[in-house]
Protein backbone atom coordinates (compact mmCIF):
# COMPACT_ATOMS: atom_id res chain seq x y z
CA UNK A 1 0.00 0.00 0.00
CA UNK A 2 2.92 2.53 0.49
CA UNK A 3 3.99 2.15 -3.20
CA UNK A 4 0.19 3.47 -3.65
CA UNK A 5 0.60 6.45 -1.46
CA UNK A 6 4.03 7.60 -2.61
CA UNK A 7 2.96 7.27 -6.30
CA UNK A 8 -0.21 8.93 -5.50
CA UNK A 9 1.78 11.64 -3.80
CA UNK A 10 3.85 12.48 -6.55
CA UNK A 11 1.95 12.17 -9.19
CA UNK A 12 -0.12 14.86 -7.55
CA UNK A 13 2.93 16.81 -6.36
CA UNK A 14 3.54 16.29 -10.16
CA UNK A 15 0.17 17.46 -11.59
CA UNK A 16 0.64 20.22 -9.26
CA UNK A 17 3.74 21.64 -9.98
CA UNK A 18 2.91 21.96 -13.97
CA UNK A 19 0.07 24.13 -12.99
CA UNK A 20 1.13 26.00 -10.82
CA UNK A 21 4.57 26.35 -12.72
CA UNK A 22 3.19 28.58 -15.48
CA UNK A 23 1.93 31.31 -12.70
CA UNK A 24 4.65 31.17 -10.40
CA UNK A 25 7.94 29.01 -10.59
CA UNK A 26 8.89 29.51 -7.27
CA UNK A 27 6.26 27.99 -5.61
CA UNK A 28 6.34 25.08 -8.56
CA UNK A 29 10.05 24.75 -6.73
CA UNK A 30 9.48 25.18 -3.36
CA UNK A 31 6.24 22.48 -3.84
CA UNK A 32 9.01 20.31 -5.44
CA UNK A 33 11.56 20.59 -2.21
CA UNK A 34 8.54 19.70 -0.11
CA UNK A 35 7.09 16.16 -2.01
CA UNK A 36 10.69 15.63 -1.72
CA UNK A 37 11.27 16.12 1.84
CA UNK A 38 7.84 14.23 2.33
CA UNK A 39 9.07 11.36 0.36
CA UNK A 40 12.00 10.53 1.95
CA UNK A 41 10.87 10.68 5.22
CA UNK A 42 8.20 8.03 3.56
CA UNK A 43 10.53 6.18 3.15
CA UNK A 44 12.99 6.43 6.46
CA UNK A 45 10.94 3.62 8.12
CA UNK A 46 11.86 0.83 5.73
CA UNK A 47 15.34 2.52 5.15
CA UNK A 48 15.59 1.49 8.99
CA UNK A 49 14.03 -1.83 8.27
CA UNK A 50 16.99 -2.28 6.01
CA UNK A 51 19.88 -0.89 8.18
CA UNK A 52 18.65 -3.17 10.82
CA UNK A 53 19.05 -6.22 8.81
CA UNK A 54 21.99 -5.54 7.70
CA UNK A 55 23.69 -5.12 11.05
CA UNK A 56 22.18 -8.11 12.08
CA UNK A 57 23.95 -10.47 9.25
CA UNK A 58 27.19 -8.50 9.99
CA UNK A 59 27.21 -9.46 13.82
CA UNK A 60 26.36 -12.66 13.16
CA UNK A 61 28.67 -13.30 10.30
CA UNK A 62 31.38 -10.90 12.94
CA UNK A 63 32.18 -8.39 10.51
CA UNK A 64 33.40 -5.54 12.04
CA UNK A 65 31.06 -2.54 12.66
CA UNK A 66 33.15 -0.18 10.37
CA UNK A 67 32.88 -1.99 7.22
CA UNK A 68 29.65 -1.66 7.71
CA UNK A 69 29.39 1.70 9.17
CA UNK A 70 31.41 3.26 5.60
CA UNK A 71 29.17 1.37 3.19
CA UNK A 72 26.31 3.06 4.72
CA UNK A 73 27.92 6.54 5.11
CA UNK A 74 28.55 5.84 1.56
CA UNK A 75 24.68 5.06 0.55
CA UNK A 76 23.91 8.19 2.86
CA UNK A 77 26.05 10.33 1.57
CA UNK A 78 24.99 9.54 -2.28
CA UNK A 79 21.54 10.08 -1.75
CA UNK A 80 21.66 13.46 0.31
CA UNK A 81 24.00 14.54 -2.48
CA UNK A 82 21.57 13.17 -5.05
CA UNK A 83 18.50 14.65 -3.72
CA UNK A 84 20.07 18.47 -3.37
CA UNK A 85 22.07 18.05 -6.50
CA UNK A 86 18.81 17.26 -8.39
CA UNK A 87 16.76 20.28 -6.56
CA UNK A 88 19.09 22.39 -7.52
CA UNK A 89 19.12 21.25 -11.21
CA UNK A 90 15.53 21.33 -11.74
CA UNK A 91 15.41 25.02 -10.02
CA UNK A 92 17.62 25.75 -13.24
CA UNK A 93 20.93 26.08 -11.22
CA UNK A 94 23.42 23.05 -12.60
CA UNK A 95 26.52 24.59 -11.41
CA UNK A 96 25.53 24.38 -7.89
CA UNK A 97 23.77 21.01 -8.96
CA UNK A 98 27.43 19.96 -10.25
CA UNK A 99 29.23 21.07 -6.59
CA UNK A 100 27.22 19.36 -4.60
CA UNK A 101 27.33 16.55 -6.69
CA UNK A 102 31.28 17.03 -6.40
CA UNK A 103 31.19 17.21 -2.35
CA UNK A 104 29.55 14.10 -2.55
CA UNK A 105 32.10 12.33 -4.34
CA UNK A 106 35.17 14.22 -2.51
CA UNK A 107 33.07 12.70 0.54
CA UNK A 108 33.02 9.00 -0.13
CA UNK A 109 36.30 9.31 -0.84
CA UNK A 110 37.49 10.86 2.13
CA UNK A 111 35.87 7.79 4.09
CA UNK A 112 38.17 5.41 1.93
CA UNK A 113 41.11 7.40 2.87
CA UNK A 114 41.93 4.97 5.97
CA UNK A 115 41.24 1.79 3.67
CA UNK A 116 43.69 2.79 1.29
CA UNK A 117 46.13 3.92 3.83
CA UNK A 118 46.15 -0.08 5.46
CA UNK A 119 46.01 -1.69 2.10
CA UNK A 120 49.22 0.43 1.23
CA UNK A 121 50.10 -0.64 4.04
CA UNK A 122 49.85 -3.60 4.32
CA UNK A 123 51.06 -4.43 0.44
CA UNK A 124 53.86 -2.56 1.32
CA UNK A 125 54.89 -4.85 4.25
CA UNK A 126 54.50 -8.02 2.18
CA UNK A 127 57.57 -6.54 0.02
CA UNK A 128 60.97 -7.24 0.86
CA UNK A 129 63.05 -4.15 2.11
CA UNK B 1 42.96 -22.52 11.75
CA UNK B 2 39.46 -24.05 10.44
CA UNK B 3 37.94 -21.14 12.59
CA UNK B 4 39.66 -18.50 11.43
CA UNK B 5 39.68 -19.39 7.74
CA UNK B 6 35.89 -19.78 7.69
CA UNK B 7 35.81 -16.26 9.54
CA UNK B 8 37.57 -14.97 6.69
CA UNK B 9 35.15 -16.26 4.33
CA UNK B 10 32.43 -15.45 6.13
CA UNK B 11 33.64 -11.76 6.14
CA UNK B 12 34.47 -11.84 2.38
CA UNK B 13 30.95 -13.63 1.53
CA UNK B 14 29.03 -10.54 3.85
CA UNK B 15 30.82 -7.62 2.62
CA UNK B 16 30.85 -8.63 -1.13
CA UNK B 17 26.64 -9.36 -0.53
CA UNK B 18 26.66 -5.65 0.90
CA UNK B 19 28.31 -4.41 -2.47
CA UNK B 20 26.13 -5.89 -4.40
CA UNK B 21 23.28 -4.96 -1.91
CA UNK B 22 25.05 -0.79 -2.29
CA UNK B 23 25.47 -1.07 -5.81
CA UNK B 24 21.57 -1.87 -6.85
CA UNK B 25 20.62 1.09 -4.21
CA UNK B 26 23.10 3.91 -5.53
CA UNK B 27 21.22 6.83 -6.84
CA UNK B 28 22.55 6.95 -10.41
CA UNK B 29 25.97 6.28 -11.91
CA UNK B 30 27.69 9.53 -11.34
CA UNK B 31 28.24 8.12 -7.34
CA UNK B 32 28.34 4.30 -8.38
CA UNK B 33 32.15 4.79 -9.35
CA UNK B 34 33.09 6.35 -6.65
CA UNK B 35 31.16 4.02 -4.13
CA UNK B 36 32.50 0.84 -5.74
CA UNK B 37 35.93 2.23 -5.75
CA UNK B 38 35.38 2.20 -1.95
CA UNK B 39 34.08 -1.07 -1.87
CA UNK B 40 36.55 -2.92 -3.71
CA UNK B 41 39.25 -1.57 -1.48
CA UNK B 42 37.14 -2.88 1.46
CA UNK B 43 37.04 -5.99 -0.44
CA UNK B 44 40.54 -6.00 -1.22
CA UNK B 45 41.58 -5.07 2.78
CA UNK B 46 39.02 -8.69 3.96
CA UNK B 47 40.87 -10.63 1.54
CA UNK B 48 44.24 -9.12 2.77
CA UNK B 49 43.16 -10.49 6.57
CA UNK B 50 45.40 -13.87 6.15
CA UNK B 51 48.32 -11.48 5.17
CA UNK B 52 48.17 -9.24 7.89
CA UNK B 53 47.48 -11.39 10.55
CA UNK B 54 50.98 -13.27 9.35
CA UNK B 55 52.54 -10.06 10.71
CA UNK B 56 50.60 -10.58 13.75
CA UNK B 57 47.89 -7.81 13.48
CA UNK B 58 44.17 -8.23 13.35
CA UNK B 59 42.00 -5.81 10.57
CA UNK B 60 39.48 -6.00 13.62
CA UNK B 61 42.31 -4.30 15.76
CA UNK B 62 43.08 -1.66 13.12
CA UNK B 63 42.36 2.26 13.65
CA UNK B 64 39.88 3.25 10.73
CA UNK B 65 39.04 6.29 12.05
CA UNK B 66 39.17 9.54 10.36
CA UNK B 67 40.21 11.24 12.57
CA UNK B 68 43.16 9.69 13.91
CA UNK B 69 44.74 9.80 10.11
CA UNK B 70 43.91 12.83 10.07
CA UNK B 71 46.03 13.70 13.10
CA UNK B 72 48.60 11.40 11.94
CA UNK B 73 47.85 8.87 13.26
CA UNK B 74 50.44 6.28 11.54
CA UNK B 75 52.61 3.79 13.17
CA UNK B 76 54.63 6.06 14.83
CA UNK B 77 52.53 8.22 16.44
CA UNK B 78 50.49 4.54 17.61
CA UNK B 79 53.36 3.95 20.19
CA UNK B 80 53.21 7.16 21.58
CA UNK B 81 51.78 7.86 24.88
CA UNK B 82 48.16 9.93 24.51
CA UNK B 83 47.69 13.23 26.24
CA UNK B 84 46.10 11.63 29.11
CA UNK B 85 48.55 9.12 30.08
CA UNK B 86 50.81 12.13 29.79
CA UNK B 87 49.13 14.30 32.39
CA UNK B 88 48.57 11.01 34.54
CA UNK B 89 51.74 10.14 34.79
CA UNK B 90 52.63 13.82 35.60
CA UNK B 91 50.03 13.95 38.69
CA UNK B 92 51.47 10.94 39.33
CA UNK B 93 55.12 12.24 39.71
CA UNK B 94 54.06 15.34 41.50
CA UNK B 95 52.21 12.93 44.28
CA UNK B 96 55.67 11.61 44.58
CA UNK B 97 57.38 14.84 44.52
CA UNK B 98 55.58 16.23 47.42
CA UNK B 99 55.49 13.05 49.60
CA UNK B 100 58.85 13.32 49.27
CA UNK B 101 59.38 16.94 50.17
CA UNK B 102 56.81 16.16 52.93
CA UNK B 103 59.33 13.04 54.62
CA UNK B 104 62.55 15.22 53.98
CA UNK B 105 60.90 18.02 55.84
CA UNK B 106 59.87 15.97 58.67
CA UNK B 107 63.27 14.05 58.84
CA UNK B 108 64.69 17.49 59.25
CA UNK B 109 62.52 18.29 62.24
CA UNK B 110 63.47 14.94 63.83
CA UNK B 111 66.61 15.12 63.29
CA UNK B 112 66.27 18.46 64.90
CA UNK B 113 64.55 17.20 68.13
CA UNK B 114 66.78 14.66 68.52
CA UNK B 115 69.85 16.91 68.81
CA UNK B 116 68.38 19.25 71.21
CA UNK B 117 67.08 16.53 73.48
CA UNK B 118 70.49 14.34 73.15
CA UNK B 119 72.63 17.52 74.37
CA UNK B 120 71.03 18.55 76.58
CA UNK B 121 69.51 15.58 79.02
CA UNK B 122 72.99 12.71 77.61
CA UNK B 123 70.98 9.74 79.67
CA UNK B 124 67.97 9.89 77.23
CA UNK B 125 67.45 8.96 73.49
CA UNK B 126 64.61 10.12 71.59
CA UNK B 127 62.57 7.06 70.24
CA UNK B 128 59.86 8.89 67.66
CA UNK B 129 59.22 12.07 66.49
CA UNK B 130 55.43 12.57 65.30
CA UNK B 131 55.04 15.43 63.11
CA UNK B 132 51.92 16.87 62.14
CA UNK B 133 51.14 19.62 59.76
CA UNK B 134 48.64 21.44 57.42
CA UNK B 135 49.00 20.99 54.03
CA UNK B 136 49.05 23.51 51.66
CA UNK B 137 47.12 23.26 48.37
CA UNK B 138 49.86 21.80 46.56
CA UNK B 139 49.59 19.19 49.24
CA UNK B 140 52.85 20.44 50.60
CA UNK B 141 53.56 21.06 54.73
CA UNK B 142 52.69 24.68 55.58
CA UNK B 143 52.31 25.19 58.78
CA UNK B 144 53.61 22.55 61.94
CA UNK B 145 50.61 21.96 64.46
CA UNK B 146 52.14 19.76 66.99
CA UNK B 147 54.84 17.51 67.98
CA UNK B 148 54.55 14.04 69.30
CA UNK B 149 58.16 13.44 71.34
CA UNK B 150 58.39 9.63 72.36
CA UNK B 151 61.49 9.85 74.71
CA UNK B 152 63.19 6.59 76.17
CA UNK B 153 66.03 6.32 78.84
CA UNK B 154 69.59 5.10 77.12
CA UNK B 155 70.33 1.57 77.97
CA UNK B 156 73.98 1.94 77.75
CA UNK B 157 75.35 -0.34 80.59
CA UNK B 158 78.53 2.47 81.38
CA UNK B 159 75.75 5.40 81.79
CA UNK B 160 74.73 6.80 85.09
CA UNK B 161 71.12 6.60 84.50
CA UNK B 162 71.14 3.04 83.71
CA UNK B 163 71.93 2.18 87.42
CA UNK B 164 68.58 1.45 89.39
CA UNK B 165 67.69 3.94 91.86
CA UNK B 166 68.17 2.70 95.64
CA UNK B 167 64.27 2.58 97.18
CA UNK B 168 64.33 4.23 100.13
CA UNK B 169 63.38 2.18 103.10
CA UNK B 170 60.63 2.92 105.20
CA UNK B 171 60.61 1.05 108.39
CA UNK B 172 57.22 0.52 110.45
CA UNK B 173 55.48 -0.34 107.34
CA UNK B 174 53.39 -3.35 105.96
CA UNK B 175 55.78 -5.05 103.24
CA UNK B 176 54.05 -6.10 99.65
CA UNK B 177 53.18 -2.98 97.31
CA UNK B 178 52.87 -0.18 99.31
CA UNK B 179 57.13 -0.34 98.98
CA UNK B 180 57.03 0.26 95.60
CA UNK B 181 55.12 3.46 95.47
CA UNK B 182 57.10 6.16 96.70
CA UNK B 183 60.28 4.88 94.28
CA UNK B 184 57.82 4.84 90.83
CA UNK B 185 56.37 8.28 92.29
CA UNK B 186 59.62 9.58 92.09
CA UNK B 187 60.94 8.31 89.43
CA UNK B 188 57.80 9.58 88.02
CA UNK B 189 58.24 13.09 89.18
CA UNK B 190 61.55 13.54 87.67
CA UNK B 191 60.68 12.25 84.36
CA UNK B 192 57.71 15.07 84.37
CA UNK B 193 60.20 17.27 85.31
CA UNK B 194 62.78 16.28 82.27
CA UNK B 195 59.57 16.05 80.05
CA UNK B 196 58.01 19.75 80.61
CA UNK B 197 61.90 20.97 80.33
CA UNK B 198 61.76 19.36 76.40
CA UNK B 199 58.68 20.60 75.99
CA UNK B 200 59.60 23.83 76.77
CA UNK B 201 62.71 23.51 74.74
CA UNK B 202 61.51 22.64 71.58
CA UNK B 203 58.50 24.82 71.72
CA UNK B 204 60.68 27.98 71.87
CA UNK B 205 62.55 26.22 69.05
CA UNK B 206 59.74 25.69 66.52
CA UNK B 207 57.60 28.59 68.06
CA UNK B 208 54.80 26.43 69.24
CA UNK B 209 52.07 26.74 72.16
CA UNK B 210 53.94 24.40 74.70
CA UNK B 211 50.66 22.71 74.59
CA UNK B 212 50.97 21.45 71.24
CA UNK B 213 54.02 19.72 71.71
CA UNK B 214 53.67 16.16 74.15
CA UNK B 215 56.14 14.37 75.72
CA UNK B 216 55.58 10.56 75.79
CA UNK B 217 57.74 8.23 77.61
CA UNK B 218 58.97 4.67 76.48
CA UNK B 219 59.79 1.68 79.18
CA UNK B 220 62.65 0.42 77.30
Amino acid sequence: MDIIQIVGLGLTATMLIVVVKGKSPQIAFLLTLLVGVFLFIFLLDKIQLVINLLEKLSVQAGVEMIFLQTILKIIGIAYIAEFAAQIAKDAGEGSIASKIELAGKILILVLALPIVQRVVETVLNLLPT
Amino acid sequence: MMAFLSDWLRGLILVIFLAVVLDMILPNNVFQRYAKLVMGLLIILIMLTPVLKLSGKSIYEMDFTLDSLLSGGNSHSANLPSLEEIQQESAQISQQNQLLTAEAWKSGITENVKEIVEQDKPGLTVDRVEVKYTQNAQGQPEKLDGLTVTLKTRTDPDTVSSIEDVRPVIIGKSEGDADAEPALSQADRRRAETGSAIRTQIAAEYKLPASKVLVVWRDS
